[in-house]
């Protein structure tokens, strides 16, 4: 599973969801290729769930601002 | 190496010793209540005298040393070890322990699945699988979709019921002639509309009386459309009944990634089934795929309905229960005629509501209606004698509140076709890392299969269980389970045919088939009394095994099996294995005591002092072993006997052989020549007759003594190690010597010439 292979998946996720934008997949494919293979706890991927909704209706809304990690 | 000792000798400390520094300071078996925090009741030696440490040693062949101290607390310090790749040795495919042996056989398929993540690789994958499922969840949860999913589906439920087939703008012309009728001022806004339509809605209802507010309560009651609510449970309930599919999300996960293979594919031609490998045409997979998806979908369609009507059904019970608990329907409730509903009444307070949105069986919608539907029938009897203005203004309030209910799911409507994008996308990823660990598991599971079907084959050579092998089931994630074929009929589990020696045998070969596959050669395998329900038939095939797929490996072997490691010392390369036998126990003072020789003669020796009988009868078992086994390395022809009687011979019959056949075939070397050994022929020729009166007296009256037994003992020792070099150490047997009839020791100070008595 490189980096190569998980550009590809979220490419054809994308196909799944169209609505997903480009920040949010960016997002996604940047956890999965740092972050997502460890052993990461409850709280913290609530936290990383909070931040991908918090862009997602942030994107639908055309609000932008920085947020915490 | 092999190591034999009796039972409470110690054998097992050695492995625990090995789990400790492998499992980081933890001993699976020793792991319970009574142990304390850190083990330290169980592992530290219950007489160590204070000023001695607790510690574990290993030395490597590089010269690291591992060292564990353990603090009389438990604490755990461990150093050294340099250069040696401890840590990745994982247990499961490093040490094998008796009450083990069956454990993966028996455990479900996805602590099988657990136990071979490691050996597969992907464990990384699996956490990373794991993740994405775990953040699906958290999305789901945090971002409340299910309660924005109600909303919406509420929201189109009641427009259903309230405007049936009017379209938006209808909708909107109806709440603007409300709004008018109701309110003075003028908006354009519907949402706006909607609002202040319910505010002065609710400022008439005040100004009503109390006869008038009655009569709106009790309207309300009337329509909550209960008998509606029920046949539609009803009717989603046997629908639900006939088409649901099991694991239904799963398949349609693994139908959405086999539609989005077969975009890729052209028309014609065939393509490989992404499942099972074979060959299938283009047309009749993608047709294929796409009657499934669509049955699917109908399912699922069914189940979203079902879920949908128990909504509305809680929904319409709760408003039910809410309309007829006003103090303006007091008056109707307290009246006399209405005892057989005031019963019904206090069935609706009781009764469980939030059940229902759960799941709702017949006997549950029976009591809804014989309990409800007379309430709501009673309700609407006197709702029919409302004044006109409060049944208008009942009708005008029901649309007002479907309105808003309506418009406040078109504003949840974006987020939720958003949310539930990011929902599937995610699970689309999981799903990708899924097939991917599939397809890495498939590969593995079939080469560990090819070695597990090796070695059973040897284990179990032309018997009728054959195609022993693991597999991944279809119908689950995260599960592997193993097949066979027994007698020629298919079995999905050796647990259904299987005898506990066979099982046994089985988990022996998955163990080191594991054992064997991606390991470094550094990797030792410990095999901790793990052939006792084993026949002798196929123990012996252990060494076969053993000496096929392991001779680059180091192997340590505990047995507390004398006949099966005096065996092994006669079968094993003595080049390449060590032996060594460890005394009985006698006290934690003394602890664990490695015997000074490699024969098993200390366990009789142990007891010379309070059971000399039993020492002395040890001794003969020692003998018969051992010479059976000499006798069959130097092919000494003894005389057939019928039936099991063959294996039966004692010591006696086998020194009698030896001894008449040694004085022609055993030699020793004199300058340049070879003569007759003599001392090993009177060795042998002395424990004979000390085996016929002490040994026999031991075994059948009891009454030899300390001093006899002792004699005894030395003297089988003494004939045992006639057959070994003095200069070189090793047997007689070791060598073939020049021509075929010869064998030697390794210097060629002693040899035997065998078949030629």
């Amino acid at each position: 599973m490189d980096d190569d292979w998980i550009s590809k998946r979220i490419v054809e996720a994308r196909k799944q969801a169209p609505s997903v934008g480009d920040e949010t997949a960016a997002g996604i494919e940047e956890l999965l290729k740092n972050r997502l293979s460890e052993h990461l706890s409850k709280a913290e991927l609530a936290k990383i769930a909070k931040t991908l909704i918090a862009d997602l209706l942030d994107d639908a809304s055309g609000v932008n601002h920085d947020h915490e990690d | 190496m092999v190591v034999y000792g009796q039972n409470g000798s110690g054998k097992s400390s050695f492995v625990d010793a090995f789990e400790y520094a492998l499992r980081n300071g933890k001993i699976g078996h020793l792991a319970h209540e009574y142990s304390g925090k850190h083990q330290e009741k169980a592992i530290i030696n219950t007489h160590r005298p204070k000023s001695a440490k607790a510690e574990v040693r290993i030395q490597f062949e590089n010269g690291a040393e591992l060292r564990a101290e353990i603090g009389a607390n438990g604490a755990l310090v461990l150093s050294g070890a340099g250069g040696v790749a401890i840590k990745t040795w994982d247990y499961a495919r490093t040490v094998l322990r008796q009450d083990e042996v069956a454990h993966f056989i028996q455990d479900t398929k996805g602590n099988k699945y657990s136990v071979m993540l490691p050996l597969l690789g992907l464990g990384r994958m699996e956490v990373t699988a794991q993740n994405l499922r775990q953040l699906s969840r958290s999305i789901e949860e945090q971002s409340k979709l299910q309660e924005i999913e109600r909303i919406v589906s509420d929201g189109e439920v009641r427009r259903k019921d309230r405007f049936g087939g009017a379209t938006d703008e209808e909708i909107c012309e109806t709440i603007e002639t409300l709004h008018k009728r109701y309110v003075a001022s003028s908006t354009n806004d519907p949402s706006t509309q909607c609002l202040e339509l319910e505010s002065a809605l609710d400022a008439k209802i005040a100004q009503y009386s109390g006869d008038q507010r009655r009569h709106l309560a009790l309207r309300a009651a009337a329509e909550v459309g209960l008998k509606t609510c029920v046949d539609h449970v009803r009717s989603t309930n046997s629908k639900l009944a006939a088409a649901v599919e099991p694991l239904i999300a799963e398949k349609l996960g693994v139908l959405q990634s086999a539609r989005a293979y077969s975009a890729k594919l052209g028309k014609e031609g065939s393509v490989n089934c992404p499942a099972c490998g074979r060959p299938v045409a283009t047309k009749a997979f993608l047709a294929h795929v796409d009657s499934e998806r669509k049955k699917l979908q109908e399912s699922v369609t069914i189940f979203q309905d079902w879920k949908t009507a128990l909504g509305r059904l809680c929904d319409a019970v709760k408003s039910l229960r809410s309309s007829l608990a006003r103090p303006e329907v007091k008056e109707w409730r307290d009246d006399p005629s209405n005892a057989q509903l005031l019963k019904n009444l206090a069935w609706l307070n009781g009764f469980d509501a939030d059940g229902i949105r759960v799941s709702c069986t017949e006997e549950e919608l029976k009591a809804i209606e014989d309990k409800l539907l007379p309430l709501v029938d009673a309700a609407g009897l006197v709702s029919k004698t409302a004044p006109a203005e409060v049944t208008q203004l009942s009708v005008d309030k029901q649309l007002g509140d479907a309105a808003k209910t309506l418009l406040k799911a078109r504003e949840r409507a974006p987020a939720l076709a958003r949310l539930r994008d990011l929902v599937a996308f995610v699970k689309s990823v999981e799903e990708g890392v899924r097939e991917e660990i599939r397809a890495g598991s498939q590969t593995m599971v079939g080469e560990i299969s090819e070695d597990i079907e090796k070695m059973w084959s040897i284990f179990h050579p032309g018997e009728g269980i054959e195609s022993v092998h693991l597999y991944i089931p279809e119908d689950t994630d995260k599960a592997i389970d193993i097949a066979l074929k027994f007698y020629g009929v298919e079995q999905d589990s050796p647990r259904l045919t299987l005898s506990e020696g066979y099982r046994n045998s089985l988990g022996l070969c998955i163990f080191l088939a594991m054992a064997k596959s991606g390991a470094s050669e550094d990797q030792p395998l410990f095999l901790d009394d793990v052939v006792v329900s084993l026949d002798r038939n196929h123990r012996g095939m252990i060494v076969e095994l053993l000496e096929k797929e392991f001779s680059d490996r180091q192997v340590i072997i505990f047995t507390h099996d004398r006949e099966w490691y005096t065996e092994l010392r006669q079968q094993l390369d003595e080049k390449k294995w060590i032996f060594r036998a460890l005394l009985p126990y006698s006290s934690p003072e003394v602890g664990i005591r490695w015997s000074k020789k490699t024969s098993t003669f200390g366990d009789a020796r142990a007891q010379l002092d309070e059971r000399p009988d039993s020492a002395g009868n040890d001794a003969r078992k020692i003998m018969d072993v051992e010479l059976a086994l000499i006798a069959e390395r130097l092919h000494v022809a003894v005389p057939y006997m019928r039936g099991d009687k063959n294996d039966r011979r004692m010591a006696h019959d086998f020194l009698g052989k030896l001894i008449a056949d040694g004085k022609k075939c055993f030699q020793k070397r004199s300058g340049k020549d070879y003569v007759s050994n003599p001392d090993a022929i009177e060795a042998l020729d002395r424990a004979d007759r000390l085996m016929i009166s002490t040994a026999n007296r031991a075994s059948h009256s009891f009454d030899v003594v300390g001093p006899e037994s002792a004699k005894l003992i030395d003297n089988c020792e003494r004939a045992l190690e006639s057959f070994k070099c003095s200069s070189c150490g090793r047997n007689v047997w070791f060598a073939d010597a020049e021509g075929s009839e010869w064998v030697q020791c390794q210097c060629g100070e002693l040899r035997w010439r065998y078949g030629k008595a």
